[in-house]
């Protein structure tokens, strides 16, 4: 936080409950798009569970299966359970509806210029089209990795 | 006489990561999501499955591979938690009391991260 005294005088406005969001379709979409880092959040414990686990095994090479028990626990019993399976589903849609919204406004944000000419913008479609091929990208390389490696 | 102090806002710091971990987020987290859920429905199979033992060795026994996980983890949670920290507004927070909690939470989950990767690392070797 900086130490700059600041002299805004922000209007807040009193919110009388909790769920006002509810009453306009608009703010039910802003809400789901905001409750999307929530998940993000989740996923990201859940993979620093998995390397906490990892981290308290035996990593020699010549393990025993006892040595790394806490990583078999964490592999079958908690990525195994049906309830994490079905919250990490819950997680990609959410992730994928995130993704849609954010590419969505990446033109508004980032104005890319046709030429150093003129003030003519680059058309939309192409800068989503270019994000989308990036998550196409990145999807097909992390996936083929993982098939190949495994 | 008046003193005049730097006027800078760090907001742009966190604007920063932020926007690098929305990118994440939309670009590499849905994969990711594909393989964490992979591994869990393969995971009977401890010698063949996803993010079987040997694969997840090959990852964090290789630095360049652990900079990764350690680099969307660390944007991820930077990323999470200031959206949680602005939306926190919408609720009738605005205490800075926030602000402390959650870049206090992304910076201690990074370098958790970062502490047991190194851990990791060296017991590798």
């Amino acid at each position: 936080m900086s130490e700059v005294k600041s002299f805004r005088k922000p209007y807040n406005p009193p919110v009388k409950k909790m769920t006002w969001w509810l009453e306009n379709p608009f703010y039910i979409f802003y809400m789901v798009r905001e409750g999307t880092a929530v998940l993000a959040l989740f996923a990201v414990l859940e993979i620093l569970f998995g390397i906490f686990m990892l981290a308290l095994c035996e990593l020699t090479p010549n393990q025993s299966l006892t040595g790394v028990a806490p990583y078999v626990w964490y592999l079958q019993n908690f990525l195994g359970n049906p309830v994490i399976i079905a919250l990490n589903v819950i997680i990609l849609v959410s992730q994928l509806f995130h993704a849609v919204t954010w590419f969505a406004l990446m033109p508004k944000a980032v104005r890319v210029f046709m030429n150093k000419n003129s003030t003519e913008l680059l058309p939309e479609w192409v800068t989503k089209a270019a994000l989308y091929l990036g998550l196409v990208g990145a999807t097909v390389v992390i996936l083929a990795v993982a098939y190949l490696t495994k | 006489m008046r003193q005049f102090l730097p006027t800078r806002s760090d907001e742009p710091m966190y604007w920063l990561m932020f926007g690098a971990g929305g990118m994440v987020a939309s670009m590499v987290l849905p994969a990711i999501m594909v393989v964490l859920i992979a591994a869990g429905l393969t995971s009977g199979d401890l010698q063949n499955g996803f993010l079987n033992l040997g694969q997840v060795y090959g990852i964090f026994s290789n630095w360049f591979l652990s900079l990764c996980v350690f680099g969307v983890i660390f944007l991820l949670s930077f990323y999470a938690l200031h959206r949680m920290h602005h939306s926190s507004h919408d609720f009738g927070i605005h205490s800075k009391l926030t602000w402390y909690i959650a870049y206090g939470s992304a910076a201690a989950i990074s370098f958790i991260s970062l502490g047991l990767q190194l851990l990791m690392y060296v017991k590798f070797f």
